[in-house]
């Protein structure tokens, strides 16, 4: 799109015959710039996804907590108790899972309210142009309160078994916002697949719990076969959570080489994934 | 300068998403539309809407004008052809779009304009002006499923013109509210037009129509039936209710028909246009081959009146004028009861009635009287000018000219006297005896 066109508030020109043409439009400079124009938008939906979350619900916040304490509490029970595991490494079990879930309950979560969000928001969709990809953002960012709460419920675990705040905590925000990409890359791709095809949660609900295993989040690393340990830190979730872990518990720096690759990774991915996404999203309206 | 342009657009959807393969409804969702079965919104769709201008869009349903908005709105994108929108667009698609239920009227306020990137403080400042435009000063606190449709639909307009766009679009909406709260939306939008917003409107109220816009486009499945004046399009639209008759038919079955000329009718020409009933706020449309000027309604004693007692005549004077020849004009009159229902319909053909044929600039008197065999209550009324269609079989007219919702007639009764007949309406109905008769059984 030349600058020239200043006032243009779009232009839409497509020749189906010449697809890679309009592929090559998709500017995406363009696309983050319409995203940023809307920024109030995106403040205002998170704002109306956390009111309607909770405004209804008898249990109120309790929702939020109410998946990472059970799983605590049952993870607990297995390992402590069945499998005689006292502590993983060198963290007493109960606090070690708690921590883990804490990173893990928000990606989780997370992934699949994103990737369905496109549809939870048909009417919008259909009635009303803005920058498609704000729903989903929206949907992660909403989660970020669902964290919050729960992160505050591991600091009062934590002080009780002896673990105080450190200044290393100053680079949660920075693990945070790792996971918040990785969760965003597959959003945009997985919403767009869940727009044609809602059976899609199922599928992708199953990978998600294969992946916890391998990531690991109820037992230590150690634990896996040497051919997988490797996994863990290519692996995006795992470099998170051994960052966090590092942080929160040993007071360690995280370790930043593992961490620096899964961000260029994530950030690379981020430019096809969005692209995908802005392809599609002209035509949502049409499909939903 | 130009705010909409439109070059050549196409709008494809495709009819069989629902049994598609992973692949191809990825491919779909991509716009590689490549579908077998498609169905044509929009064929070859090209105009262009100036800054400032009040442009019109009609068209029977299906037609396309939704499409229209919805691709000038961003929300949709044409399948070909290109589009230019300069400014920013706020849409009536539908009232209230966006809002969610359970957040109250004054967050949803907020919401609205951040869809259309408003930022909050432009919204601080207008927000006073909003509430008091929706009346909704109790209850702008409370969450919008609370509301009454009415209630929702006020917050919503009030919002979307409230914004101050460069383009403002409206798609039939103003069905809803009462009709106070539509003359205030039709003053607004008057307002709006004059301060020099880009207004765009679709509706099928084509008396508001010509009322607001200055140019209209007439669509039919889709492709440009006309684009030009709004009055213009108006009767061409309703042209095509019909199919005007061909000249060289031969009329049939004249001798059937009966005509009684008066030669003294109660009023001349003047007396009829001095006391029309026909004014401009009427809703009317047609064609205009054969004219209806003016109508006069009295009582039998030749009063202005839209009073009548139940089964007494009231007698509609009306006077056709014919702007072209017309072989075998016809007229007649409909009438609705309160809830819209049409209670009777007839004029010249159902009455084997046959009027002369005019010439063009010709004018002709005709008197109906009708006996109000109907139940007291209140009525509106329709007076039409027409001539038989040659397609569609006796049973449909060309319509030149109608008036709608004339009236309303008050048909009264003395409640102290037993009712001619109960119910909708009179059935003409014969009553016969014997004489007395002494009874031999039981």
């Amino acid at each position: 799109m030349p600058d020239s066109n200043q006032g243009v508030n779009h232009i839409i020109s497509t020749n189906p015959m010449s697809y890679h043409a309009y592929w090559a439009l998709v500017n995406m400079r363009r696309d983050l710039r319409e995203l940023w124009a809307h920024r109030e938008l995106l403040i205002t939906l998170t704002r109306r996804e956390i009111i309607a979350r909770y405004k209804q619900t008898f249990f109120g916040l309790g929702w939020s907590l109410m998946q990472p304490i059970l799983q605590t509490i049952v993870y607990t029970i297995a390992f402590s108790l069945v499998l005689k595991t006292p502590s993983a490494e060198g963290i007493p079990y109960p606090i070690f899972v708690f921590a883990n879930l804490t990173l893990w309950t928000y990606f989780s979560t997370t992934t699949i309210n994103a990737m369905n969000s496109l549809r939870a928001n048909t009417a919008l969709i259909t009635k009303v142009a803005f920058p498609r990809e704000i729903i989903p953002i929206s949907t992660i960012l909403s989660g970020l309160f669902d964290f919050i709460v729960t992160f505050v419920v591991l600091l009062i675990f934590n002080f009780f078994y002896g673990f105080l705040p450190n200044i290393k905590y100053l680079y949660i925000p920075l693990i945070l916002l790792v996971e918040i990409f990785f969760i965003l890359d597959l959003a945009l791709v997985l919403s767009v697949f869940t727009v044609v095809r809602r059976d899609l949660t199922y599928i992708v609900t199953f990978l998600i719990t294969l992946y916890m295993f391998l990531t690991p989040v109820f037992f230590s690393i150690n634990a896996l076969p040497k051919a997988l340990q490797e996994f863990y830190f290519v692996n995006p979730m795992g470099s998170i959570i051994d960052a966090f872990k590092n942080v929160v518990f040993y007071n360690y720096e995280p370790r930043w080489y593992s961490l620096l690759i899964a961000s260029i990774i994530l950030l690379l991915l981020f430019i096809p994934c969005y692209k995908f996404f802005k392809r599609a999203d002209k035509n949502f309206a049409d499909v939903l | 300068m130009t705010a909409v342009r439109f070059q050549n657009v196409f709008k494809a959807y495709d009819l069989h998403s629902g049994s598609r393969t992973l692949l191809s409804s990825l491919k779909m969702v991509a716009g590689e539309t490549k579908a077998d079965k498609l169905f044509y919104a929009l064929s070859d769709i090209s105009f262009e809407i100036q800054k400032g201008e009040a442009f019109g869009i009609i068209g029977r349903n299906g037609a396309g004008k939704s499409t229209i908005l919805k691709i000038i709105a961003g929300i949709t994108k044409p399948t070909s052809g290109t589009v230019d929108v300069h400014g920013l667009v706020s849409s009536l698609i539908e009232l209230g779009a966006g809002f969610h239920p359970d957040m109250t009227g004054r967050e949803n306020v907020y919401m609205s304009a951040a869809i259309l990137g408003i930022p909050r403080r432009f919204i601080d400042a207008k927000f006073k002006e909003i509430v008091d435009f929706a009346e909704l000063w109790d209850f702008i606190d409370v969450p919008v499923k609370k509301y009454s449709s009415g209630m929702y639909a006020r917050l919503g307009f009030s919002v979307a013109v409230s914004v101050e766009p460069e383009i403002l679009i409206i798609d039939e909406i103003l069905s809803v509210g009462d009709v106070f709260f539509q003359q205030k939306c039709f003053a607004k939008m008057r307002q709006i037009i004059a301060n020099g917003t880009t207004f765009i409107y679709v509706t099928h109220d084509t008396a508001a129509m010509q009322n607001l816009c200055d140019r209209a486009l007439l669509l039919d499945s889709g492709r440009t039936e006309y684009i030009g004046s709004t009055i213009e399009s108006v009767n061409r639209y309703y042209a095509k209710v019909g199919q005007k008759p061909d000249r060289n038919k031969i009329l049939g079955n004249k001798a059937a028909l009966q005509q009684v000329v008066l030669n003294e009718f109660l009023f001349s020409p003047e007396e009829i246009v001095e006391h029309s009933i026909l004014n401009k706020i009427s809703c009317r449309h047609g064609s205009k081959g054969l004219e209806i000027i003016a109508a006069r309604v009295t009582n039998e004693r030749g009063i202005d009146t839209f009073q009548v007692n139940i089964l007494d005549n009231l007698f509609f004077n009306v006077i056709l004028r014919a702007n072209e020849d017309i072989d075998e004009p016809t007229s007649g009159m409909n009438l609705y009861d309160r809830m819209g229902n049409l209670v009777f319909a007839a004029g010249t053909p159902q009455l084997r009635y046959r009027l002369p044929p005019l010439s063009a600039g010709e004018e002709l008197i005709v008197r109906f009287e009708v006996s109000f065999s109907v139940k007291p209550g209140e009525y509106t009324f329709s007076l039409i000018a027409s001539e038989p269609s040659s397609i569609g079989g006796p049973n449909v007219g060309y319509f030149h000219d109608q008036y709608d919702l004339l009236g309303p007639i008050t048909v009264t009764a003395d409640t102290n006297q037993v009712f001619p007949f109960y119910g909708i309406a009179q059935l003409p109905m014969k009553i016969f005896h014997g004489a007395p008769i002494k009874s031999n059984r039981g």
